[in-house]
């Protein structure tokens, strides 16, 4: 029963021992021993004191009793010197807040297991590889049914695609995207509806049109009522039962998914997916591997069944490799990287936070060599003493890590409300136990790292010597001074590094004016023929180009993205694979989105149906298919079963697979010479674009009530939410940099105003005996700076070293890049001179008989 | 505090014996720190001087192992005293204990006695 010690009150030891002393003094006057019973009894007991002592450590666990003196001590120490006990406070609550805030991110997006069964035997199971295939390395059934019947790797597979529907609203209808499955995508994951049932295997055999509903849709279409179930719904013209609704976590297989439907419910079922080639690639397959079967098993596997479907069926020409890749991996992908960046880089600004602490508190602990010396003479032991010091700081880091988690929730809002959208599961993020349970750690390992050098100084306290700061002291407060701005080097070149990617990323010639500019999605559907599709979207273009503050208005069947065709054959030439993109246009295009025309014509009225079909290129494609001819006049088509194109004309290049991606070739044709339900309609505006949106939409809809529209936004927003991502990631980085910044420049600016005033004594003796003003100035600020760039070198050597890791996440911008570096460099070198420009100024103006009579 | 190292040394030497001696006193009925230091000194002849500090930790020690229980009474001359009373627990103690100090005590007699029957 250790840990339950009987404790006895003080008095009634005392009062034992009194009754004991009353006792023995009645026995010695009984005998007639002593002259002096009562002294002669107290002298016989021995020290009173000490006994007591004694019992009392015995009776106590004394680390305790020491921690709760330490404590009390904390408190008034903190109540003692306010401001510094706010710095510290401040600076680790900084620190520890922001750390969390990120931990809390990086917790929900790579930490959290996907909310499925066992999810780490999850994976994605592309043909060839998804980052560079055409077809993100999408599968056909043929293929895939292959690959399920013919491993011993996966305990089950299944396959999914997005199709999108328009559902029909009270309004004018919306567009969706539902996931086609079959029904061992359920079991397969392992996930349950939160209301009603997921669809059969038999449902599946039927083709039953029915339906389970994202939560987002249930609540938006049914106000969350369990009315749902049985309901109709209605996908396009097709009616479909509501039979269940996912929980609002699970957005598998897109985050947009409102409905999962059966892969046969589809119409396509019948009339494409079923007839489709072997190598017509549009579905994505997903696996579970087997107990005991690791993921490089699966692949070598895989990577045989691929290669020998290749050599068997050469004339569908497919890739001979599958990738398996972890569903994490997958959902993660390209986060990973900036993610861990961002709290490396958040971790490093702790550590300056730290390191700036320390030095505080060994100002401090200077300060109080006196307390210390005393404590020793009175005999507290260095142990002890070092646990006053790392108490002190743990409280005082206790209130900063609760202050910090406080800081913590309101960054963590705001990373959710303004981080990118695309960042998978950011909405999770929360404080949560484990985040607190990491803000906990982190609060202890602040205390400890900022304690360290302090508690072994005062341990080090000498009883008897005269208190001056010892050299060692010096040498561990230059040195934290010098790693301070060694860390805080590295911060300022990945900040650097970013910016600079940014500012070369904004930079880049779009090949396009991106201001003043609408564009807008509508989508005619099914049920028009190609006519009535041309003829519906040039009377929007002229409907809209008449409205006041509209410059010029065209169509194009998709603005800002494009994908390639699989091939193309230029006249005389064997066919090629990959196609250049092609999109559809209508109205004054080139002009509406600031494209140069270089050569030839650009569309006209006699481009119809029953004329001469035609295509305008763009530079890159003339460049890769023609080098070094005149493209106008030559002819190309994208397979042997369409029709042969003439070019007219070549534009201008415009960078439509997103700002950081290449140029791919493209071809424009008129939309009267093809088909397409769905196009952008883009808006040149004289005055601010976001404002004309209303109207614009209220002309469309005058045209026709039926037809969808979704994603009305300017360009330059559009182009933003591209860039968000790096913006994001940018912006976290440069102000962790920018506080490091600031927290090393406080942390010279304290040590040189320290030195300074203890050696007020000595540079006044200097001062009388002659020395210029100048020369002490300088000789300070030669301190300063000595420590400075000693950390910067140290810094710079570190980031030539580690900035290779994020070379990726940088754009147009070497690792090593000298501007990044160079500029980093010089900024710190300039606050450091600014940081010690007021120290070593107080230096000179010291007055030699102040000083001296100081003494 | 050096000084407190050496002072908890000489009690570890002493503890065992002073324990026992204690509880051995007990056994004859209850009684007070002060009589139990007299009754120990008289019964060994003067040849054990108890120190009064280190009784009172050995009491509070045995005290607190549930041997000997303790409460305020009065002693013979009407004085206030805290008298202490062999448990059951302890009765066993004393009883393992003075078993094996005459076990020690043999040992060390035949091993003394050896020697200097050599000399």
């Amino acid at each position: 029963m250790f840990w339950r010690k009987k404790k006895r009150s003080l008095d009634d030891l005392k009062a034992e021992i009194e009754s004991h002393l009353a006792l023995e003094a009645d026995q010695l006057r009984d005998t007639g021993q002593s002259s002096d019973p009562d002294g002669a009894a107290r002298r016989t007991f021995g020290n009173v004191t000490a006994v007591e002592e004694a019992s009392y450590e015995f009776q106590r666990w004394m680390f305790f009793d020491h921690l709760m003196r330490d404590f009390r001590q904390a408190l008034r120490q903190m109540k003692q010197r306010p401001g510094l006990s706010a710095i510290v406070i401040l600076t680790l609550a900084l620190g520890i807040g922001a750390t969390s805030a990120i931990f809390s991110v990086v917790q929900a997006v790579l930490l959290n297991p996907l909310p499925y069964k066992e999810p780490r035997r999850l994976a994605m199971l592309f043909s060839g590889d998804p980052a560079s295939e055409l077809h993100e390395g999408r599968v056909s059934l043929l293929n895939f049914s292959d690959w399920k019947s013919q491993n011993r790797s996966f305990e089950d597979m299944t396959v999914f695609n997005g199709q999108t529907f328009l559902l029909r609203t009270k309004g004018s209808p919306e567009r969706m995207r539902s996931a086609r499955v079959p029904a061992n995508f359920w079991t397969l994951l392992g996930v349950q509806p939160s209301l009603g049932r997921v669809f059969t295997a038999e449902e599946e055999k039927r083709g039953e049109r029915v339906a389970v509903l994202s939560y987002r849709l249930w609540q938006q279409q049914f106000a969350g009522s369990e009315a749902a179930l049985g309901a109709d719904l209605v996908m396009d013209d097709r009616t479909y039962l509501v039979i269940g609704v996912m929980p609002p976590s699970f957005r598998f297989p897109f985050s947009d998914t409102q409905v999962w439907e059966p892969i046969t419910a589809h119409p396509y079922w019948t009339t494409r997916d079923r007839k489709n080639p072997r190598a017509e690639a549009v579905w994505f397959a997903l696996g579970r591997v087997k107990r005991g079967v690791t993921v490089g098993q699966a692949q070598a596997e895989m990577n045989g069944i691929a290669h020998r479907l290749a050599a068997e069926y050469p004339e569908s020409q497919m890739t001979a490799t599958a990738a398996v890749v972890p569903l994490e991996t997958q959902a993660t992908g390209r986060f990973r990287l900036s993610l861990w960046l961002l709290f490396a880089s958040v971790f490093q600004l702790l550590l300056i936070a730290c390191t700036n602490v320390a030095g505080l508190l060994l100002v401090r602990g200077s300060v109080r060599q006196r307390e210390f010396a005393m404590r020793r003479a009175l005999g507290a032991g260095r142990l002890r003493l070092a646990g006053q010091v790392v108490t002190e700081t743990l409280v005082l880091s206790t209130v900063a890590g609760l202050l910090g988690l406080l800081l913590a929730w309101g960054a963590c809002q705001t990373v959710k409300a303004w981080g990118p959208a695309d960042i998978p599961r950011l909405a999770e993020a929360s404080i949560n136990w484990p985040v607190m349970l990491f803000t906990a750690a982190m609060t202890c390992f602040t205390a400890l790292f900022a304690s360290l050098w302090p508690a072994f100084e005062s341990g080090r306290t000498q009883v008897g010597s005269r208190q001056w700061v010892s050299v060692s002291t010096r040498r561990v407060r230059d040195f934290l001074v010098a790693g301070e701005f060694a860390m805080a080097l590295l911060l300022l070149t990945s900040a650097g590094l970013l910016i600079h990617s940014f500012v070369r990323l904004r930079a880049v010639d779009l090949g396009f004016q991106p201001d003043h500019l609408l564009s807008m999605r509508i989508d005619l559907h099914v049920g028009r023929t190609t006519d009535q599709q041309a003829a519906y979207f040039e009377e929007a273009i002229d409907r809209v180009k008449a409205l006041p503050g509209v410059r010029s208005a065209a169509a194009i069947s998709g603005f800002l993205r494009t994908d390639p065709e699989d091939s193309v054959e230029i006249e005389g030439r064997l066919p090629q694979k990959p196609g250049p993109c092609e999109d559809l246009i209508a109205g004054p295009y080139f002009e509406t989105a600031g494209i140069q025309l270089k050569k030839g014509r650009v569309f006209s009225e006699q481009d119809g149906r029953h004329s001469l079909p035609v295509a305008i290129i763009n530079e890159t494609m003339a460049r890769t298919y023609w080098p070094n001819t005149d493209p106008i006049g030559k002819r190309f088509r994208f397979s042997s079963s369409t029709p042969w194109l003439t070019v007219v004309g070549e534009t201008g290049d415009m960078r439509r697979q997103g700002i950081d991606g290449q140029v791919a070739p493209q071809a424009f044709l008129p939309h009267r010479q093809g088909s397409e339900n769905m196009m952008d309609v883009i808006v040149r505006a004289s005055s601010d674009p976001a404002a004309m949106a209303p109207s614009i939409r209220k002309t469309i809809e005058a045209i026709d009530r039926h037809v969808a529209k979704f994603k009305i936004a300017t360009v330059d927003r559009e182009l933003g939410d591209q860039t968000a991502e790096r913006r994001f990631d940018t912006l976290l980085v440069s102000s962790f940099a920018f506080v490091a910044l600031f927290l090393s420049a406080i942390g010279i600016y304290g040590l040189l105003q320290h030195l300074v005033g203890q050696r007020t004594a000595e540079i006044g003796v200097r001062m009388a005996l002659g020395a210029r003003p100048q020369i002490v100035m300088a000789q300070v600020l030669r301190e300063g700076l000595t420590l400075a760039l000693v950390g910067i070198c140290v810094g710079l050597i570190g980031a030539l070293t580690v900035s290779r890791l994020a070379s990726k996440l940088l754009y147009a911008v070497s690792p090593t890049d000298p501007i990044a570096f160079g500029v980093s460099a010089v900024l710190l070198v300039a606050v450091a001179g600014a940081a010690c420009w007021a120290p070593s100024r107080r230096a000179s103006r010291i007055d030699p008989m102040v000083a001296l009579r100081q003494e | 505090m050096p000084a407190r190292k050496e002072n908890d040394e000489r009690t570890n030497l002493l503890q065992g014996t002073l324990d026992l001696l204690i509880l051995r006193t007990l056994v004859l009925g209850q009684q007070h720190g002060q009589g139990i230091a007299r009754l120990i000194q008289q019964q060994s002849e003067d040849v054990f001087l108890v120190d009064h500090g280190s009784l009172y930790l050995a009491l509070q020690r045995l005290e607190t192992q549930d041997w000997i229980s303790a409460k305020w009474g009065v002693s013979d001359n009407n004085r206030k005293a805290r008298f202490y009373t062999l448990t059951a627990k302890g009765r066993r103690q004393l009883t393992d204990k003075t078993a094996q100090w005459w076990r020690i005590a043999g040992a060390m007699t035949r091993i003394l006695g050896r020697e200097e029957s050599g000399v």
